[in-house]
């Protein structure tokens, strides 16, 4: 892949800089990978010099096919792993289970009860992982297509508001969506971390999850060339907002 | 008349669930069991007529679509109901049991109690 053949760096005030990444894709000629950065350089109450740096790298068709298509077949097999290796002997452990407890010649106490339960439930979140995994890896599937959704069909009730705008960046038309919830929340420095795969930021017997949910957004935005990012304030809920470009580029990454 | 049931699969756990599953069900049902498709097609051409078969997806030598196949080559066979029934749910999502020649897909279910429901809505069903 190609590299920029210099890097400046500059001092930075963080209040009065902006740095905007995005990809351009021109269909199966292959894309760009733009970074934009602009810092005021001098300032009075008002603007008076502005710096900015901007790279690109150009990424042919082909070569980005080709990562594409390693990518699909690795995680190909690894969906075949999880379903098949790994869902198997889980079904088991519960079909076993239902079977005893079930069975109404089967006495035990109540604390064996309890273990008995405690198992199944854990067992259940093998199986929530299991399928966040596969839900996960099949998203690269070149069998996607683009296609049109009526958007609001798909919200749940957990979302309490959605705004939605179009913004101009650079000459790019974004769809920005945002998505607010008065749910736990969490604390703005994790941020980053909430879209890491597997992680979660409660303990796994007070809220439900396999840690996948937007590991996954953060994949499909990104495979339609777009960008998410997550605020929240603890107690007090959520809100993701979703950039999307609003012409689809070929392919999807 | 009691029915003959055929299970193809080669989990010896799974076949012990589907047997008990079986004759918790009802005592009017026969089980046959084969360990892969190789054994399973040369049994059903000497055994008693079956009146339904199970067909395990993921299994060696043969898979169950292979077996299906050559099952629906055989004259005598090929009328008889077959189940396709596997692990997981995503070996069926590209097509209908009529598309590849089977009576219905029938996902292994992880509870015992929910497998004797399936069966019995199966067996009303296809026999």
């Amino acid at each position: 892949m190609a590299q920029p053949n210099q890097e400046q760096r500059i001092s930075m005030d963080a209040e009065l800089s902006e740095r905007l990444e995005f990809a351009i894709g021109a269909a199966d000629i292959g894309f760009w990978e733009v970074d934009i950065q602009t810092n005021v350089v001098k300032w009075d109450g008002r603007c008076q010099e502005l710096f900015g740096l901007t790279k690109d790298y150009f990424i042919p068709y082909s070569e980005a096919i080709q990562h594409i298509h390693a990518d699909d077949l690795d995680l190909q097999q690894f969906a075949h792993v999880t379903s098949h290796d790994l869902k198997e002997p889980l079904r088991k452990i519960k079909t076993f289970l239902s079977r005893i407890v079930e069975d109404a010649d089967n006495r035990y106490s109540v604390k064996s009860g309890g273990h008995l339960s405690k198992i199944k439930d854990s067992a259940e979140r093998m199986q929530s992982m299991i399928d966040g995994i596969l839900s996960y890896s099949r998203i690269n599937g070149n069998s996607q297509k683009v296609e049109e959704v009526n958007v609001s069909a798909l919200f749940s009730s957990a979302v309490i508001d959605v705004r939605s705008l179009m913004i101009i960046r650079n000459g790019i038309v974004f769809f920005r969506i945002e998505f607010a919830d008065n749910g736990i929340g969490f604390d703005q420095v994790y941020a980053e971390k909430v879209f890491t795969t597997f992680t979660r930021l409660h303990p796994k017997d007070r809220y439900e999850g396999a840690g996948l949910g937007l590991a996954l957004c953060k994949k499909i935005v990104g495979r339609h060339h777009g960008w998410i990012e997550a605020f929240g304030e603890v107690g007090k809920g959520a809100t993701f907002v979703v950039f999307l470009p609003a012409t689809q580029p070929r392919p999807l990454l | 008349m009691s029915k003959h049931v055929i299970l193809v699969d080669d989990d010896q756990d799974d076949a012990e669930i589907f047997s008990d599953a079986l004759s918790e069900l009802s005592s009017g049902y026969t089980l046959s069991h084969f360990y892969d498709g190789i054994a399973a097609l040369s049994g059903l051409q000497s055994l008693v007529p079956a009146d339904i078969i199970f067909l395990d997806v993921n299994m060696p030598k043969i898979d169950g679509w292979q077996c299906l196949r050559e099952i629906k080559n055989i004259s005598f066979l090929k009328d008889i109901p077959i189940v396709m029934y596997s692990t997981s749910a995503f070996t069926y999502e590209n097509f209908t049991p009529g598309e590849v020649g089977a009576a219905a897909f029938l996902t292994k279910p992880d509870d015992f109690g929910k497998l004797k429901e399936r069966l019995r809505g199966l067996f009303e069903r296809l026999l």
